[in-house]
């Protein structure tokens, strides 16, 4: 039922994500909604489930661009693994930290596209980050806080554990 | 080693994210192809409800659209239908009027309708030529269908035209087949267009012409008016009331033609005659005598003699318009006097 849930959240995420937010791009930069789905499982799942969470979106992302098949798989997973040291400090209801750590795993992700795709050009990642990486991040942030309100209806039961 | 290993296994969040970076890296180094065909067989079936969903709303969004320009240039073409239609209508008008000037006698000058009386009968019409177009008072107003009216006073770029719709218009008008004259007036109590001063032996019958019988000067004879609708008898059973139809639908005209003289360089032909007004003109003035008018003389006589002409207005009507009667009976009264 637990993954049930979490494949009705998250292939629509995927879907969105991979078709309705080019429209949602500002100046080239588009948000990220499937973070706000791998930050809020590492935050109250356990981290084996939270790693799996990341790789699962990663990999249904990345079969829309089989180019670089693996790339989102490794790095969502990567991200809620270091995610995952924050559950137990920060809680779902503290909005305002979950958009801090949404933004830091955008921050994560596109360090991580950046090193896979630019190897060996640290001026351009930098540059990278500063264009794409923070605004990104940002974005997520911001758009997480209204994602996290429904993350926590459908499927926060169980966190209350 | 081992033992590393072993701890490293048993902290499920490192074993686990090692196991996913060895499944992300086995995916990476998959052959092109391989990446390729699981991307297209695993989105259309994974995501199959939302890409339905997302061409459903996509279609509905183009249908929308479409239907929207679709009602756009429906009502465009509507638009310019109706307008094509007016032009139809108008070029028609154009067309007939120029064959009247063409094989007519008459000269004309070519009038919009600019307004029109209001109510069921149209008793005045409003024309944008005026006396600086050469009109004059009393000239008859014509459409290529038949008689409109006459020039009831003139400005100098409009004219007023009272209709044979008007009451207090009255027009000598004759049979087309027995050439009997009469008097076509607008009863206003009936709202329908009469033939009066018709004796009830005359032989009148449903669909006969009426046109301009030429007497009193005003209107050229031969000019259509109209088709007999009904034929009655007068009260006192002395007269027939005849219900004229006439040709000219004036509610729908939008120009009129003003006689304003006759075209002495016409060529006439009959055959080629198009237009029903020339040529009942044509073969009323080819029998050449005037109608017959039954004895009313006593009657209208003083209504004739009270009508004002001008010496210009004579000079403005149609060749038999200053000529004197030859009929045998020798009327002289005008017809299209003031009513009282």
């Amino acid at each position: 039922m637990r993954f049930l849930k979490l494949l009705v959240v998250m292939l629509p995420c995927v879907f969105l994500q991979a078709s309705f937010f080019e429209l949602m791009t500002i100046a080239g930069v588009r948000p990220d909604a499937l973070l706000s789905v791998v930050v809020f499982n590492a935050l109250v799942e356990s981290p084996r489930y939270a790693i799996f969470t990341g790789f699962l979106s990663g990999f249904l992302l990345d079969l829309y661009d089989p180019q670089h098949l693996g790339l989102n798989a490794l790095g969502y997973a990567v991200v809620a693994w270091l995610l995952g040291y924050a559950r137990g400090s920060v809680y779902r209801e503290q909005f305002l930290m979950t958009a801090l750590l949404v933004g830091l795993g955008g921050i994560l992700m596109e360090l991580a596209r950046s090193l896979f795709l630019i190897w060996g050009d640290a001026n351009a990642i930098g540059l990278r980050l500063l264009r794409y990486g923070l605004p990104s991040a940002l974005y997520s942030g911001v758009l997480s806080l209204l994602l996290f309100v429904l993350l926590n209806r459908f499927i926060g039961e169980k966190a209350k554990r | 080693m081992f033992r590393w290993l072993s701890a490293l296994w048993r902290r499920s969040d490192l074993s686990s994210v090692l196991l996913a970076a060895l499944l992300s890296v086995g995916l990476m180094v998959l052959p092109e192809g391989t990446k390729l065909g699981l991307a297209q067989k695993g989105v259309p079936v994974l995501f199959f409800p939302f890409n339905r969903g997302v061409a459903f709303l996509v279609e509905q969004a183009r249908l929308g659209r479409e239907n929207r320009e679709l009602r756009e240039a429906v009502a465009r073409s509507s638009t310019q239908f109706e307008q094509l239609q007016d032009q139809e209508v108008e070029n028609a008008f154009w067309r007939r009027a120029y064959a009247l000037k063409v094989r007519g006698r008459f000269r004309f000058v070519a009038c919009e309708i600019i307004a029109k009386a209001a109510g069921m009968a149209v008793s005045t019409l409003v024309l944008n030529k005026g006396s600086g177009d050469g009109i004059r008072k009393n000239q008859p107003v014509i459409a290529p269908e038949g008689l409109i009216g006459k020039v009831a006073s003139v400005g100098p770029s409009t004219c007023f035209v009272r209709t044979i719709l008007d009451t207090t218009l009255h027009v000598g008008a004759m049979v087309g087949r027995t050439r009997r004259a009469g008097i076509l007036e607008w009863d206003r109590g009936t709202d329908q267009c009469l033939l009066t001063k018709i004796p009830v032996t005359e032989d009148v019958k449903e669909g006969d012409e009426i046109l301009t019988s030429g007497l009193g000067g005003v209107f050229p004879p031969g000019v259509l008016i109209g088709r007999v609708d009904k034929v009655g008898k007068e009260p006192k059973g002395f007269f027939l009331d005849v219900v004229v139809s006439p040709y000219a639908k004036l509610g729908r005209l939008s120009a009129a033609l003003v006689i304003v003289g006759e075209d002495t360089t016409a060529v006439s032909s009959p055959d080629s005659l198009t237009v029903s007004v020339v040529r009942i003109h044509k073969d009323s003035l080819a029998v050449s005598p005037r109608p017959r008018m039954y004895g009313i003389g006593d009657t209208l006589a003083g209504k004739g003699s009270s009508h004002p002409r001008r010496p210009g207005d004579e000079d403005s009507l149609a060749p038999g318009a200053g000529q004197a009667p030859s009929s045998d009976k020798g009327v002289t009264q005008n017809p299209e006097g003031q009513a009282p």
